[in-house]
């Protein structure tokens, strides 16, 4: 996939999938199983300083996409290009070498802290322990990281159960930007807290990415918290890249029609705009028999007898802009 | 049927809160996590009785009758027949070990008694095909697990509507449910009820899904309500500061972008914590002296009420509540699309 | 309408269960001096031998009464103490440090290791441990510190198994992904993550252990099988007293009254210690 950006990617994942094996349920037959094809040759790229936002529903397979962009799983095929370099079958020691590079904020504030350990320790665990930072240096590091993501120093003490939501996930925040990593998984790191942290937490986002350069891979399956934050959308639906291209372009005028029912069924917290609700017939299919053909078909209303027999191409509407639609064509 | 208000201590989980529900009506209780809109439906549902930890003050009247007055097994008869309730986790409301059929048909004994099995599988089936499952026969022999979510919750509005209730509340019915699958839930629960003329208290801190299907919107802070209103009146024009800036902090699909979103600064205190006066004056960029000091009254209109001291005036387009002078709460405008 | 929350959140402690907390603090109090301090609360040489004040009843041969040599049965009893409660302490240590260690590894690197060893624990765990600590003293000889490791050796699979399967549960948990995600080694996150998490119900079982370990030193000193002492420890006072039952009922009976209330008194704590952590 070509990137608008002239500079080199941050990130590119080439026709990357992953697949599970699912023992069967029937407890008698432990040896039959079925592949559960949780990402099916997905290719995207990040630019540096870049906000790429990943929508789609659960099942989806954004989040197992999510976690082989920033390398905590390896992908079955295809090839993951961190700034240059082919990180797909990176381990050990080569892997915890790159991972201050590439870092994650959680969607969990609270689970992902260390219950037994403070905000401070949390935060300084990681320049000490890599950033090799001892005494005063550290000390200062972490009143600076506390200031940058709008904690209190003094809160260095607290431990994470008598921090509010939105302070955890400032300390989560803290944590991974202490090391300067060029690119931060956010995996629904919005998505847990209160509106009105909310939006604190995602203008914080936003300044980190101008201030320091960051580059995001934001997956979230609110679209208006997404329309905020991200220069290029990318949508999934069962494991397909369906729609990707620039964030402004993707929501006014979607090409898939998923993409169209996915802005139709959110809703927005406006009476005047009170738009035609879009029902999409049924649930999402079982990921682990996706319909032939195109896999949205099921749920498709412009379903042609095309969609059923064939998979549909990938057509690209403008340089940097696709869609995986036979109605495209 | 209204609930009425008493005056609480200030560590009220919930204080002094009143409103009425009105048949054939969805009122919609939106606020943040620890605003006591969850607490509340349950006090409805006489399931705060089940908690020994806390005490119910106050009136509530349902269909003419004082549910505060009721014992315990007087309100449980009502529970799952004239009022009924629905979940946030609809795999985890249903239990796992029985199939969907024995526990709709468990539902529909608590308002028919035992029926003859050929009337109860016919009424089990319209049961099912009124919340949108045309399969009915093999859902009915599914258990929960081999359901997806938003079937489920269908089955859980399903067992809910067995008992024909009069009020149905729903508790973030649709918050562990993917976006499409929440259109689809949310369009039923308008369906079933202007068919049936039940009420129904919504529960969510969706300002979204509240703007989609509410009538009337009561926001809470803090386990008060700060403004009850029509939905119109509360999403065209605000009165209560807290409203405004919970409607300006949601981004919007549409229109202008603004460079930075819209914040209330800090967060929600615990009702040990809570302010002296207007609980939300801490956060409040309208604040004057006396909110500091005096509990707001409320201020009653006909069909609009707000505890404001300071209230934002419906001519002109409220101000926001953070410190970001150049964007308005007021929906941008319109896209040119 | 208005709801109140009358009472925080914590939970409710019996009093009951707290006088008995108490009582069982107390006695392990005078335990604990009598095993560090003997002479503190007994004045008198145990090793010396009265035989004009044989077999005396408790009254007239001092508050417990005396045994075949003549030696006063509190006397003994406290200075005997310093055994009992060495060897449980410290087998209880070995066993928690040995079992522990392998849980841990086990637990943390997964997939074959930890099956071979999951199949190991499997089978010591269905051998008799007391049996399996009476051959390695019968075979090795007796001596504190013979017993002290037979004894651990009871206790080692057990340690093992549950700090395995904490490891196993903390392993999955957000913030070791966290920490994984972060660039942390291994041991660090071991060290820093893993084990803080996993610990404290190793540490419960640890003193309900305590007072079980200190039973089976007993049961193997009954059997003749622990260290000659010039102070017998109570499993040993409690077998000399055997032969003279029938007639001199209280050297055997004070020290098993001894051992039983050490070890209930033990696993109250044990509870206790457990609802607060949990808690």
């Amino acid at each position: 996939m070509t990137t608008l950006a002239t500079e080199p990617a941050l990130l590119t994942l080439t026709d990357v999938s992953k697949h599970f094996s699912i023992p069967s349920p029937r407890a008698l037959r432990p040896t039959e199983r079925k592949v559960l094809r949780a990402v099916d040759g997905v290719s995207l790229s990040i630019a540096p300083g870049e906000t790429f936002a990943l929508v789609g529903e659960s099942g989806s397979g954004k989040s197992t996409l999510g976690r082989i962009a920033v390398r905590l799983s390896e992908p079955t095929s295809g090839t993951v290009t961190f700034s240059g370099q082919d990180v797909t079958h990176y381990s050990g020691r080569q892997l915890r070498r790159l991972r201050p590079r590439m870092q994650v904020i959680f969607q969990d504030p609270l689970g992902a802290l260390n219950p037994r350990m403070t905000a401070g320790k949390i935060v300084a665990e990681p320049l000490q322990a890599i950033g090799g930072l001892r005494g005063s240096a550290l000390d200062d590091r972490v009143d600076e990281l506390f200031r940058a993501v709008g904690l209190d120093p003094a809160q260095r003490l607290a431990r994470p159960r008598t921090l509010s939501g939105g302070q955890r996930q400032r300390v989560g925040i803290a944590r991974a930007i202490a090391l300067n990593p060029d690119l931060i998984l956010a995996d629904e790191a919005v998505s847990a807290l209160d509106v009105s942290v909310q939006a604190q937490i995602a203008n914080l986002l936003d300044e980190l990415r101008e201030n320091l350069g960051i580059g995001y891979l934001f997956i979230a399956h609110g679209l208006p918290i997404v329309r905020q934050l991200a220069q290029r959308i990318g949508v999934m639906y069962l494991g397909r890249l369906v729609e990707c291209g620039p964030a402004d372009e993707v929501l006014r005028n979607p090409r898939h029609p998923y993409t169209r029912a996915l802005i139709g069924a959110s809703p927005v917290a406006r009476r005047r705009a009170r738009r035609e609700r879009v029902v999409l017939a049924g649930d999402p299919p079982n990921p682990l028999s996706p319909p032939s053909g195109c896999r949205f078909r099921t749920r498709c209303p412009q379903a042609m007898d095309l969609c059923a027999s064939q998979p549909p191409p990938t057509v690209e509407i403008t340089p940097g802009y696709t869609a995986e639609c036979h109605l495209l064509q | 049927m209204r609930a009425q208000r008493r005056k609480g201590p200030a560590s009220a989980v919930v204080d002094g809160v009143s409103f009425s529900l009105n048949r054939g009506e969805t009122t919609c209780v939106v606020g943040e996590s620890g605003s006591g809109k969850s607490v509340t439906a349950r006090a409805i549902m006489g399931l705060t009785r089940l908690e020994p930890a806390l005490s119910v003050s106050g009136e509530i009247w349902f269909d003419g009758k004082p549910l505060h007055q009721m014992d315990n097994p007087s309100v449980a008869r009502l529970r799952g027949r004239d009022i009924a309730m629905v979940f946030q986790e609809p795999m985890s409301s249903l239990d796992p070990l029985f199939t969907v059929g024995s526990q709709l048909t468990e539902s529909l004994r608590r308002r028919h008694g035992k029926l003859p099995n050929q009337n109860l599988r016919t009424r089990l089936l319209a049961l099912l095909s009124d919340v949108g499952i045309p399969d009915g026969e093999r859902v009915l022999r599914s258990r929960p697990h081999e359901l997806s979510g938003g079937m489920c919750q269908r089955v859980m509005i399903a067992a809910a509507l067995a008992g024909e209730p009069d009020l149905l509340i729903a508790d973030e019915p649709t918050t562990a449910l993917d976006v499409t699958v929440q259109a689809g839930i949310l369009a039923l629960l308008e369906r079933i009820r202007t068919e049936r003329g039940m009420a129904v208290l919504l529960v969510t801190h969706d300002m979204g899904v509240a703007a989609e299907v509410a009538d009337q919107v009561l926001v809470m802070y803090s386990g008060r309500i700060v403004e009850n209103a029509s939905a119109d009146e509360v999403f065209e024009s605000p009165r209560h500061p807290y409203t405004a800036g919970l409607l300006s902090c949601v981004p919007a699909l549409e229109g202008e972008k603004p460079s930075v979103l819209p914040t209330i600064p800090g967060s929600m205190p615990s009702p040990e914590q809570r302010p002296p006066g207007c609980a939300f004056h801490p956060r409040c960029a309208r604040s004057a002296d006396r909110c500091s000091t005096e509990t707001p009254l409320q201020t009653q209109k006909p069909g609009l009420e707000y505890a404001c001291w300071n209230p934002i005036e419906p001519t002109f387009l409220p101000m926001p509540t953070a410190d970001v002078p150049t964007h308005t709460a007021q929906a941008p405008k319109e896209d040119a699309r | 309408m208005t709801l109140v929350l009358t009472e925080p959140l914590a939970q409710q402690s019996p009093r009951k269960l707290s006088v008995l907390n108490t009582l069982s603090g107390v006695w392990l109090a005078v335990v604990g001096i009598a095993a560090l301090t003997p002479g503190l609360i007994s004045g008198v040489d145990p090793e010396v031998l009265h035989p004009e004040r044989v077999l005396l009843p408790p009254g007239e041969g001092g508050l417990l009464g005396t045994d075949q040599y003549g030696r006063g049965v509190y006397d003994l009893l406290i200075h005997g103490a310093r055994t009992a409660v060495t060897i449980g302490v410290a087998a209880t240590a070995l066993a928690v440090l040995v079992g522990g260690l392998i849980g841990l590894l086990a637990g943390y690197s997964g997939g074959l290791i930890d099956a071979v060893v999951g199949r190991c624990l499997d089978l010591m765990l269905s051998l008799p441990g007391v049996l399996l600590a009476l051959v390695i003293t019968a075979a090795a000889g007796a001596s504190v510190g013979v017993l002290i490791i037979s004894v651990a050796t009871v206790f080692v699979a057990g340690f093992a198994r549950l700090m395995r399967s904490q490891v196993l549960a903390t392993r999955d948990r957000l913030y070791v992904e966290a920490a994984r995600s972060v660039g942390l080694s291994h041991l660090r996150i071991l060290t820093r993550h893993v084990l803080p998490n996993a610990f404290a119900p190793v540490v419960v079982l640890a003193t309900i252990a305590v007072g079980e370990a200190i039973l089976v030193a007993a049961s193997l000193s009954f059997l003749g099988l622990g260290p000659k002492l010039a102070v017998p420890d109570w499993g040993q006072l409690l077998a000399s007293g055997q032969p003279y039952i029938q007639q001199s009922w209280w050297v055997s009976t004070f020290p098993g009254i001894a051992l039983s209330l050490t070890v209930v008194a033990v696993s109250l704590l044990g509870d206790r210690l457990r609802d607060q952590i949990d808690g």
